[in-house]
Parts: structure tokens; sequence; C-alpha cells
């Protein structure tokens, strides 16, 4: 051995994998944050549904109280969070 | 006993009786006391006398003898002196003061025998004061002009202002104030003075019964003269002084004259004509020689702030200046402020401008901008007793001296200076003290000093326009000390950030906390791989340390095309990407490459190295592995690095030595070979990549730091997404406004991070209304309104 790795400090950075750019409620960037937050990141997170969509989870929150019925807002489907 | 029934009297025999006592009481004689009492009680007889009160009458008596007896006093008085000369020593000021003090004691004693008749028959006739200021048409006529309606003791003190002031009017006026003019100059001894005191006094009292305009007489008869003979001599004396001395000598005799006069107005003159007294003396001898000073204000100034022999002298100068100038108002004082204004700004840019070396060109600027706002605070506090008006003229100049431009289009240069100030000061010092003698303290000492340094920098700071450009540049150092790990403290770090805050509000620093949350939660995440690698038995084979960051607050490039990783690496970096998957659902990791550091040893140098060096980098030295020498070609493609990455991250390896070129580096055909022979004075080597992509010509050496950068140019772009929604919120609120009005308001907002210009303002209305969220109201020029 020449050279041999003594310590390695990475650095990367996360940002959400959605199945789209933007929230189907509120329509902001999943990047950015719901319209009720200052700041994105961990304080508002996104959550996926059995259905495969993917929502703030402020946003799905807010719309499943509003409804009677417990649907998700782009495929009608009944809403379940999908904990994987 | 006397009888208080009504009854018949002898009008003639009571008042002849009354009379001699009359003439006994107001010529001061002795009055005995049963005789006073006898009088008395006429008086009272002669009131209510029947079968017709006799009041009128005894009235009219009385004022025929007192006039009668001040045309006596007057000719006392008058004595044989010539009336028109104004030499107030020829007595007869002295003969007019005891008259006086004789006549206004007796006629007081007066009215006390003549009470009755004041309580019965004046009283009833006279209006009342609430009828004199709220009366009607008739009542108007004010109760000294109508002689029937005065007490006895205010008709004796008319018929003194009558009878003797009148005729000597121009006598005693030219007197009292040839007396005044002489008061000035030698101080008078103490009988004289107490004679003119005492004569002008008489002037007050003697209408000081009046509702109306009681200083009336005073002001006439000796105030007016007084100011109108003391305002040309004033004038004379100013013109003398400014004829024959400099400036210097002007104001301080200036000065000294308006104390003199106004000690001389509170010795002698009625305590309401203070303000006059004053006026009278600055309209005279300042105002009109108000050009005269300002046209000097500003050599003054230079000449203050210089360090020549005269300094002191000069702010003593300037200190008259502005006590005599102050008292005149504002618009005769901004002159000096502009003087002070401009001298600042001056000496700011020469400052500035003064040789400094160029690497330290971030030091220069924040010592020159602090000590630049120490001089003239202190200057300003000593010499304008801290008068807002300078302190304000202060502040402007700092704000000019700070963004000043360089020359014509360029930025203003104090963002990027200030950030690499604070960020030197925040940097942990290279080569920690070099040994162990300097120990706690002396970093403590170190540490407080980098303190105090910090906190000044944000008084410049505060003058910053362009404060988002410097927030740029903070935040940019701000994540290359805390990937790196060079932050001095972190609570120096907090510090810093709170401060900004105080300065700037919430919204200028919640990137930057951001960034501080981002670090801590890595550290935590550490712990739990660590964890994590210890319950499943795995190993790294390399020390490890990660952190994760949210993309989006951290001022960092996007992620770098994909490289493949030395394989010592690929292990760490794939066993860490398993576990935050599991971790954290939903979320993708980057690496970014060029912001990792591996620290290597190296082996086949006599002497070990420890080197830190990029991801990348560390692979192209581990593909020295098996082969001393491999063309840059197939380095390139076994590392996949592409031409600009490549340059970059080779370029310093080539640089500190450790891998020789023949040919270019940039290259295809030239060819790597390890430098066997590498040695360095230190064991530690620390190999960074260019920054700024489009800065690689400049070839950063080995140990820089950095180096510099490109102006942010995407600040533009969030200065016009920032006007924009100021815009809408304003326009959401208000609906409809004019234009200006709107100007206004956006610039108030957005004052806080940046100074916009008009026009980039009325580019951003224009898209606003081309992307329909706002249109102009029909009908008018300059009125737009907001589209929901």
């Amino acid at each position: 051995m020449k050279v041999t790795i003594k310590n390695w400090t990475g650095v990367a950075t996360w940002r959400w994998v959605a199945n789209d750019d933007n929230c189907g409620i509120c329509r902001m960037p999943f990047d950015s944050c719901c319209p009720d937050c200052k700041l994105p990141g961990d304080d508002c997170p996104l959550v996926w549904g059995a259905c495969s969509h993917c929502f703030h989870i402020h946003c799905i929150v807010k719309w499943l109280h509003s409804q009677p019925q417990q649907q998700c807002p782009m495929c009608r489907q009944d809403w379940k969070f999908n904990n994987k | 006993m006397m009888s208080l029934k009504p009854r018949n009297v002898d009008f003639q025999e009571t008042w002849a009786n009354l009379k001699e006592t009359v003439a006994g009481v107001v010529g001061l004689r002795a009055v005995e006391r049963a005789v006073w009492n006898t009088r008395f009680s006429d008086v009272y007889a002669l009131c209510v006398a029947h079968p017709e009160p006799l009041a009128d009458r005894l009235y009219d008596e009385t004022r025929i003898f007192l006039e009668e007896h001040v045309a006596g006093l007057l000719q006392r008085v008058r004595g044989n002196t010539p009336l028109e000369s104004n030499d107030h020593t020829d007595g007869l000021l002295a003969r007019y003061v005891s008259a006086w003090g004789e006549y206004s004691q007796g006629v007081a004693y007066l009215n006390s025998l003549y009470s009755y008749l004041n309580l019965q028959h004046v009283k009833r006739q006279k209006v009342s004061d609430a009828e004199i200021i709220y009366g009607s048409a008739a009542t108007v006529s004010c109760p000294e002009h109508d002689s029937r309606q005065l007490e006895v003791g205010e008709l004796g003190l008319v018929i003194w202002e009558r009878v003797l002031i009148r005729p000597l009017w121009g006598a005693l006026s030219g007197r009292l104030v040839s007396g005044l003019a002489a008061a000035r100059h030698t101080d008078p001894d103490p009988a004289n003075a107490d004679l003119l005191r005492q004569a002008i006094h008489s002037t007050v009292h003697v209408q000081s019964f009046r509702v109306r305009q009681p200083l009336a007489l005073y002001q006439s008869l000796v105030l007016e003269p007084y100011l109108a003979a003391a305002g040309e001599h004033h004038a004379r004396q100013a013109a003398e002084l400014l004829s024959d001395g400099d400036i210097s000598h002007y104001m301080r005799h200036v000065l000294d004259g308006l104390e003199r006069e106004i000690a001389l107005g509170n010795r002698f003159l009625h305590s309401s004509s203070a303000e006059s007294v004053r006026s009278c003396y600055e309209r005279a001898a300042v105002s009109a020689h108000l050009p005269a000073l300002h046209a000097h204000t500003e050599r003054l100034l230079k000449e203050a702030c210089d360090t020549g022999p005269n300094v002191e002298q000069r702010r003593c100068d300037l200190r008259r200046m502005y006590a005599l100038v102050r008292p005149l108002g504002a618009a005769a004082l901004r002159p000096l402020v502009d003087a002070a204004l401009a001298q600042a700004t001056r000496d700011g840019r020469a400052l500035l401008l003064a040789p400094h070396n160029r690497d330290e060109a971030h030091t220069h600027f924040v010592h020159a901008m602090l000590s630049l706002h120490g001089k003239y605070s202190k200057l300003f506090t000593d010499v304008f007793n801290g008068a807002q008006a300078f302190m304000g003229a202060l502040d402007k100049a700092c704000s000019a001296v700070v963004n000043s431009r360089p020359s014509g289009e360029q930025p203003a240069r104090a963002p990027e200076l200030l950030a690499r100030y604070c960020d030197c000061l925040l940097r942990r010092r290279g080569g920690g003290g070099g040994g162990g003698g300097a120990g706690g303290a002396g970093g403590g000492a170190a540490e407080a000093d980098a303190d105090d340094k910090l906190a000044a920098a944000i008084l410049v700071f505060k003058y910053v326009d362009d404060k988002d450009v410097f927030q740029k540049y903070y935040a940019r150092a701000l994540a290359r000390r805390l990937i790196h790990q060079l932050s001095a403290s972190m609570e120096q770090e907090e510090a810093m950030i709170n401060r900004l805050k105080a300065a700037c509000g919430y919204e200028f620093t919640n990137k930057l906390h951001r960034m501080f949350t981002d670090v801590a939660v890595s550290a935590d995440l550490n712990a739990k791989f660590q964890q994590h690698l210890r319950d499943n038995n795995l190993q790294t084979n390399t020390g490890f340390f990660i952190q994760v960051l949210q993309a989006g607050a951290w001022p960092l490039g996007g992620a770098m095309a994909p490289l493949a990783p030395p394989a010592a690496l690929e292990r760490p970096a794939r066993l860490f990407e398993a576990f935050y998957r599991a971790a954290f659902s939903g979320r993708r990791l980057a690496w970014l490459h060029h912001l990792c550091t591996g620290e290597l040893r190296t082996r086949y140098t006599h002497r070990l190295y420890h080197i830190s060096a990029t991801t990348p980098q560390c692979a192209l030295l581990l593909c020295f592995e098996n082969v001393d020498s491999s063309p840059v070609r197939e380095l390139r493609e076994s590392l996949q690095l592409t031409g600009e990455a490549w340059s970059r991250h080779a370029r310093p390896l080539v640089d500190a030595g450790l891998l020789t070129v023949e040919g270019d580096v940039d290259a295809d055909e030239a060819t790597l070979t390890l430098n066997l022979a590498f040695t360095c004075k230190r064991t530690k080597v620390r190999l960074t990549c260019a920054n700024a992509p489009n800065q690689q010509g400049t070839g950063t050496g080995g140990g820089g730091a950095g180096g510099e950068e490109a102006p942010p140019a995407h600040c533009d772009d969030d200065r016009k997404m920032y006007l924009q929604a100021a815009l809408v919120r304003i326009m959401k609120q208000r609906k409809v406004l004019r234009h200006t009005e709107l100007i206004q308001e956006v610039v108030s907002q957005a004052r806080g991070s940046f100074a916009p210009s008009v026009a980039m303002i009325k580019k951003c209305i224009e898209a606003l209304i081309d992307k329909q969220y706002l249109e102009r109201a029909p009908g008018t020029l300059d009125t737009y309104s907001y589209v929901a």
C-alpha cells in the first residue's frame, strides 16, 4: 500500500424523493414547505399514501379533516398512510 | 363707639379733616392710631351718608387731591435739570426713585384707609375677570381706561403714570437706556445699580394691577428703546470684532458678549425679557454675520480633524461656533452639518484609499471604517455635544464611504470585505499558537479579542446597503467553516449570528440558523450510525464521519457528476446510504465529493505525511497504487471526472508537488507521475480544490484559503423575487395605490436587506402586470390596482 486512508469525512445533501415536483394540494414545490410553514425540512415533512401519492403532511391532514370520507384528493382511493 | 347707621354728614367738613390725614399718609408722615381710626370711620360715613351717599364725591375729591400731589412730586423730580440731556448721573433718576418709593408706599397705605370705599363702592361697579375675558362688547372697555372703576390704590398708580411719567417719558427712557449701556461696560457702584434697577422695576409695578398687558409700560418705556440701542451697539461691536481679528477672535468675544448681555438683563430687567434680550443680541451679532461664519466652517473642521499643532484650538472654535449658531435654528446650522458630513466623507474615502497590503484588504477596510467612526463620533460628541443632526451626518457619511463603489459600474466591495473579515476572525487560527506555552489563558484572551472585533464589525455592517450580498458571502464562508470544521468556536459563531439577527431580523439569518441545525443533526446521526455498525457487527475500515445537509439551505453547488469512489471508500458510503434509507423514508442522498475530505497517510516517502484532500483527490492518489505514472486520459476515465472538475482537483496535487506532470495537466496526452521524492517542511499537507468554477485560471496554491470569489450574480434575481413578493404583499393589502406611494413602501420594506433601485422596482411592477397580478387602474396614469 502506497497510501492508506485514515479517515474520511463525507458530505452529502438530501432532498425528498417524490413522484412529482409539486404538492397536489397547495401546489408548492416539495423542496419548499407548505404555505403554513416558514422553513422546509424536517418540520414540514412529506407523507406518502398507499396509492403512492405524496403530499405535505400538513396539507393532507388539513384535507382529511375537511372531508367526510378519507380519500386521496388525486385518485379518490381510500387514504391510507404508507409507512414503508 | 361709632354708630353704623347712615346719617347726615357734612361733606366739606369731613373731607377737610380727611384730606389732611390723606396728605399725611401719602407723604409717609406719622399718623396716630386714633386719628387713623376716626378717618377710617369717616370714609365709611361718607359712603353711607343720608339722604344721599357721598362716595362719588369723595372719590372725585381724592382723585383731584392725588393729581395735585403728584404734580408737586413732578416738580420735585424734575428739579431744574435739562430734560434733553441723557446723562443718567444728573440726579433725576435718584429723585425719581426716592419720590416713587415714598409715593408707592403712601398709596398702598391710602388704599387700606379707603378699603370700605374700595369694597362697597368700586367692587360693585367693577367688571369681573370673567366678564373681561369672555364678556360682551359692552364690557370690553378696559377698567383701566375708566378711572371711575378703580380702587384707590390703583387710581394712585394710574395718576402717577399720567401725571408724572408721561411728561418725563423721554428723560426717563433716555437715562435708563444710557444707564444700562454704561453698566454693560463698567460695573456700576451698588448704589447706582440699585437706583437703576428700582427705576426700571417701578415701570413694571405701576401697571402690575392691569389684567391686560401688565407689562406694556415697561416694554415701551424701557425694553424697546433699550433693545434698539443695544442692537445697534452689538452690530457695531460685532463688525469691529470681525474686522480686527480672525474668526476665532470674533467668536470668542461674541460668546463672551452674549454671556455678559444675558447677565446684564438678568440683573436689571424684568425676568420676562431674558428671551428678547438674547434674541436681540443673536440677531445683531450673529445672524448678520452668519455667512462669514459659514465661510470658515469647512476650514475649521478640517483643521480640527488633522493632527496639526492647533487641533485643540480649532475644537474650541467649533464648540463656540456651535454654541453661537445652534439657537438660530436648523437652517443656520445646516451649513455646519453639511460641512461635517463632507469632511467625514472625504476623510473616510482617503482612509480607504490609504496604501495597504492587497491580501489584508478586508482588515484594512474594517479597521479604516471603525477608526473613522470612532474618530468622528468622539469629535462630534466632544464639540457638538452629540447633537442629533451631527450624529445623523456621521451616519450618512459612514454609509456613503462604506458603500462607495471603486469605480463606475463595479459593485461596492464592502459586503465581500466585511464577510471576509468575519471569516478570518471566526476561523480557527492556523498552527494553534505554536506551542504549549500559549495555554488556555492566551486562547481565552484571543477569543475575547475576536469577540470585540466581531461586535465592532456589526457597526460597519449596519452601514452596508447590500446586506443581501453580505449574507451570500457570509453564508458561503460559514458553510465552508462548518463543513471543514474550521470554526474557532461554535459559541462565537452563534453569537455572531445572533448579532446579525439583532441588526437585521429573523428573515435575514434563518438560513444561517438552518445550517447550524443541520450540523447538530449530523452529529446525532453519526452517533446513531456508529451504534448501528456496532449492533450489526459491521466495519468501515477507515474512520468515518458524515455530514448530511439539507439541500436548499446551504449555498453549495449541486451534486457533482457521479464519481466512482475508490474501493476503500465505497464500503462505508454504501453502508451509510443503506442505514440512512432505513432511517428516513423518502429522502435521496447526493454526495458532494468536492466537499468531502479524506485524511491519507503516505507510505512511499521516507517521512510520513498526513494529507487531507477531497474525495476525487484521494481517488486520484489511490490510482497510483500499482503504477508510478499514468496518462491523464486513463486517470480521467477511471475517475469519470469531466474536464473542468478534473483540473480543479488535479491541479492542487501538482502544485503541492505530490504529482509531477509532463505537459499540461488539462491535456489528455500529458502524463502524471507520483513524486516519490516528495518532501515538505510540515508533516500535515492540506489540499483544497479551487472553489469558483469560472476562475480556474488563477490556480490557487495548496494552502490558499479559497481566494477571490466572483460576485454573486444571482443576487439580482433574488432581489427581483424579493421585490415582486413585497409588491404583491403591499397591493394585496391596499388594493389600489399610487405609483409613488407604492415605491416608497417597497423601498422601506426592502431597506433591511438592500437598497433597491427605482428602475428595478419599475421592472418588477411591469413583470407583475404582465403576469396579471396588477393592472393600471382604468382612467388614471399613475395608479395600480390589485387583481385578485
